[in-house]
């Protein structure tokens, strides 16, 4: 569209110079023409005034002839005559040349050219173009001439009396000047009319006479000297007229609108050609720019599409452009990271679930449940039902809370009162060999944390510290808030253990089956750092008899919910 | 593929707009394409065919057409030898021969012609350019009856000469035809017919010598050239008027000094131009309306010769 339009404009406007070029060059010639013109009138006026003024009025009729002068002069200027004649005001030949039998008188004085000069004495009168009619010519030719009549006094006896003085200029001398200048000419021509508007040349003079043409001649008359637009029959014209000095003549040029037009067809028809070879050249390279970019483009997004439909294989396309190329590295480079992060997510989610199966697993210890049942049963034998309801109590909080309605957090309250649960168990099952003491902070009973921590802490506490130590064994297990991390210690006063072993005891070496549920500290640790960070977890302090100190470290988080158990 | 459609529908109207430019840019010259075209008269040098070549030469300028102008004697061999050099069109005044006739019916559709001047029976065969025959007969008839008659149209006194010479030519019969069926029961006191150039010299001259007649009337302009002379080598200029048909420079001069009374003159330029612009029409397009336009006829005397309407169409210009 823009090619389009840029080339109709560009046409435009080269034919709008062109027709102004056009204007000034027919403006220039016609002034040539009419100098031209002009400059031959005025020869024709000097014949007429040499004429006149050197020998009409030089001489006595009566006695002088002007043959011979008259001879001369049309001798000197034939070319552009056909005949000078002189006349009495009634039409009575007085000399001629080269013709010397007149026609009758009456024929003469009836002629417009002699009337007009005898009306106007002061004049010249220039006529239209007519065929000369003052000679008897044997020869049976005609000849079409233009007169230039004047009145002069004739002296005659020494008395002056009117009479005419008539140059007949040979018409072809015109119609020469006129055919060569609208063989110049292409797309217009120019014709000669007077003032009244009668056609004195006309390019197409015969078919005007015939009515086979028209002309709006009679109009163009009327028009100043200069450019004017006209409509004739129907046809814009483009017309410049100048007026021929002293005869009041015009010279018109008419320039038609569609001959302009055919001037340029075919400027017009290689503009278009131009045109539409440049847009097809924009539309193919468009095709073969858009092919390196956009069908790269759609094999990039298909196999995006690929694997956003979950076929994770598919390979991410590379190609094409810099830039597409560029593009599909880097989505490929962020689907393989994506890949990564996510099977690090399910890894990570896949371990999850294993420890906290695990940890699940270990409170439901077929060892720790029938040896609890087994103590309740005993109770019951014994008629220590006080303490069976006791223990069963204790046992359905326990799980209760171990199950947690499914959930993975809880509450530290709640965390603590498993905790808590479990150890009257095994006070009971231990007789009593040690004592525990749990010590919260208010402020973080309501904190989130991972279900099943402390209480594997307390089965080793138990296990690997003061089982052995009859009675004299102490669990302390406090809980407290610092900033934003909370921090649970599981102390016991047993035998501890070196620091190597500590610093063991929460790696993956270490992950080997005991009597208790196996896998305790290492599950511990390795659950709170999945669920909170690896900033997170347990921290083991111990030294051999002075017992060990485990450090539950979590950051502070409120839950949401309601409590677990009760 | 709405992208793809749209584009390869682009291609294929820039493809078309293209093409049709190219064809346009190479074929301008195409709308200034030149015919080559033979004109046949009878006598083409003669000075009758002045202003008819003028006509002919105008329309050939305006429509790009090349004139070859012949003279013939045998109308029917010339035709025959321009045809069989292939010109594009002719131009034929047919000298009303049998073996032109003949030649001309067998070529119906295949001749680009135009008949000049007469026509052929039947008349739809060609395209033809002629002046309303019967028109000029009864103008010559107007003419003498306005010289030589009463009121009522009565040539009652009138001595009449019609010279008929060219009594091949079916234009000149049909004019004299025309003139006679309205001049036979006008009570002319002499009605006398002269046939053939030799009762010229033989019947005309003494006839006229003796005052025989009051006015002579010819058909065509070569006829009225003879009448001039023979009235001239009688001397009887200017007591017997003359009558005719037809221009030539001769009959023109002799109407100006009051020789020739009146001259009926069909606009020749007009037909010289219509015959072209006929052969023209039946070249490019193949079609024709049989006969032409009505050809203005004009009646020229002394007193109107010069007059500026008259001059324009008596005296044409050397264009």
């Amino acid at each position: 569209m823009g090619m389009a339009f840029l080339g109709v404009t560009l046409y435009d406007m080269f034919e709008a110079q062109a027709e102004e070029s056009k204007e000034e060059s027919t403006e220039q010639l016609l002034s040539q023409t009419s100098i031209n013109l002009e400059t031959y009138l005025r020869s024709m006026r000097l014949i007429s005034d040499s004429m006149y003024y050197s020998v009409i009025k030089e001489s006595d009729l009566s006695v002088d002839t002007l043959d011979t002068q008259m001879n001369l002069l049309y001798e000197a200027n034939k070319d552009n005559l056909i005949s000078i004649s002189c006349y009495t005001k009634n039409g009575e030949r007085v000399a001629s040349v080269p013709f010397v039998t007149g026609k009758e008188s009456e024929m003469i004085t009836s002629q417009d050219w002699f009337a007009e000069a005898l009306e106007e004495p002061e004049n010249f009168h220039f006529s239209t173009p007519h065929v000369q009619n003052q000679f008897d010519n044997s020869t049976y030719r005609y000849y079409w001439v233009v007169s230039l009549s004047r009145a002069v006094e004739l002296t005659m006896n020494g008395r002056t009396t009117q009479g005419v003085l008539v140059i007949d200029m040979n018409y072809s001398s015109m119609e020469h000047l006129f055919k060569k200048l609208n063989k110049e000419m292409t797309s217009e021509y120019v014709y000669l009319c007077n003032s009244d508007g009668e056609i004195i040349y006309h390019p197409k003079q015969n078919l005007l006479y015939a009515g086979l043409a028209e002309e709006n001649n009679e109009k163009a008359a009327g028009y100043s000297d200069g450019s004017t637009q006209e409509t004739f029959r129907g046809e814009r014209r483009h017309v410049n007229v100048k007026t021929v000095g002293y005869t009041g003549w015009k010279i018109v040029a008419v320039r038609p609108d569609s001959e302009i037009g055919l001037g340029f067809s075919q400027t017009k028809y290689f503009v278009i050609i131009i045109v539409c070879i440049v847009v097809l050249a924009m539309i193919i390279i468009n095709i073969l720019i858009s092919k390196n970019v956009t069908r790269p483009l759609e094999r990039l997004t298909k196999s995006v599409k690929v694997r956003d439909n979950g076929i994770l294989d598919e390979n991410i396309y590379v190609g094409g452009s810099t830039e597409v190329e560029y593009l599909g590295k880097t989505l490929k480079d962020a689907a393989e990271k994506m890949r990564a992060l996510l099977d690090d997510f399910m890894a990570e989610e896949k371990a999850k679930r294993r420890t906290e199966l695990d940890a699940l697993q270990s409170q439901i210890n077929p060892h720790f449940l029938y040896n609890t049942l087994d103590s309740i049963v005993w109770m019951i034998e014994a008629d220590n039902n006080k303490d069976a309801v006791f223990m069963i109590k204790e046992l359905a909080s326990l799980f209760r809370i171990s199950l947690s309605r499914g959930k993975t957090i809880i509450r530290v309250e709640d965390e603590f009162r498993h905790a808590k649960n479990y150890m009257n168990i095994q006070k009971v099952r231990y007789k009593n060999k040690f004592e525990v003491t749990f010590d919260m902070e208010e402020e973080i009973a309501d904190a989130s944390i991972v279900k099943l921590v402390i209480q594997p802490i307390l089965e080793n506490a138990i296990e690997y510290g003061v089982s052995s130590m009859d009675g004299e064994g102490e669990i302390k297990v406090c809980g407290y808030r610092k900033e934003d991390d909370i921090f649970i210690e599981v102390k016991d006063n047993g035998i501890g253990m070196p620091e190597e072993v500590s610093q063991r005891l929460l790696t993956e070496e270490n992950r080997v089956q005991t009597r208790g549920s196996g896998v305790g500290l290492i599950n511990v640790h390795k659950r709170i750092q999945l669920r909170f960070g690896e900033e997170y977890g347990l921290c083991i302090m111990s030294e051999p008899d002075q017992g060990t100190t485990v450090v539950i470290h979590l950051p502070y988080r409120e839950m949401g919910g309601e409590a677990v158990g009760k | 593929m709405g992208n793809r459609i749209y584009i390869i529908l682009l291609a294929l109207f820039l493809g078309s707009i293209l093409a049709w430019a190219s064809y346009r840019l190479l074929h301008t010259d195409e709308d200034r394409k030149t015919y080559e075209v033979s004109v046949v008269l009878h006598d083409a040098g003669s000075d009758r065919y002045i202003a008819c070549r003028q006509g002919m030469e105008a329309a050939a300028a305006d429509y790009g057409i090349t004139l070859t102008v012949l003279s013939s004697t045998d109308m029917a061999d010339t035709v025959k030898r321009e045809v069989k050099k292939g010109v594009d069109g002719l131009i034929v005044e047919p000298d009303g021969t049998l073996a032109l006739q003949k030649y001309l019916r067998e070529k119906t559709n295949a001749l680009n012609l135009v008949l000049y001047n007469s026509d052929i029976e039947p008349a739809e065969i060609y395209p033809s350019v002629t002046p309303d025959n019967k028109e000029v007969g009864n103008l010559l008839y107007q003419a003498l009856v306005d010289r030589y008659g009463t009121a009522d149209g009565n040539l009652t006194g009138t001595r009449i000469a019609v010279v008929l010479i060219n009594g091949g030519d079916p234009a000149v019969v049909e004019r004299y035809e025309s003139f006679m069926e309205l001049v036979e029961d006008k009570d002319a006191l002499w009605l006398n017919e002269i046939r053939g150039e030799k009762e010229i010299d033989g019947k005309l001259v003494p006839y006229l010598k003796s005052g025989a007649y009051d006015v002579v009337v010819s058909f065509d302009s070569k006829t009225a050239e003879l009448c001039i002379d023979a009235v001239n080598e009688a001397d009887v200029a200017g007591n017997v008027g003359i009558i005719c048909e037809g221009y030539s420079e001769q009959v023109i001069y002799y109407l100006d000094k009051g020789v020739v009374t009146e001259v009926v003159l069909p606009n020749e330029f007009s037909m010289g131009y219509a015959t072209i612009d006929a052969l023209h029409k039946k070249i490019t397009t193949g079609s024709f309306a049989g006969k032409t336009p009505e050809i203005k006829l004009y009646r020229v005397t002394k007193e109107n010769l010069y007059d500026p309407e008259i001059e324009k169409i008596v005296f044409p210009l050397a264009q």
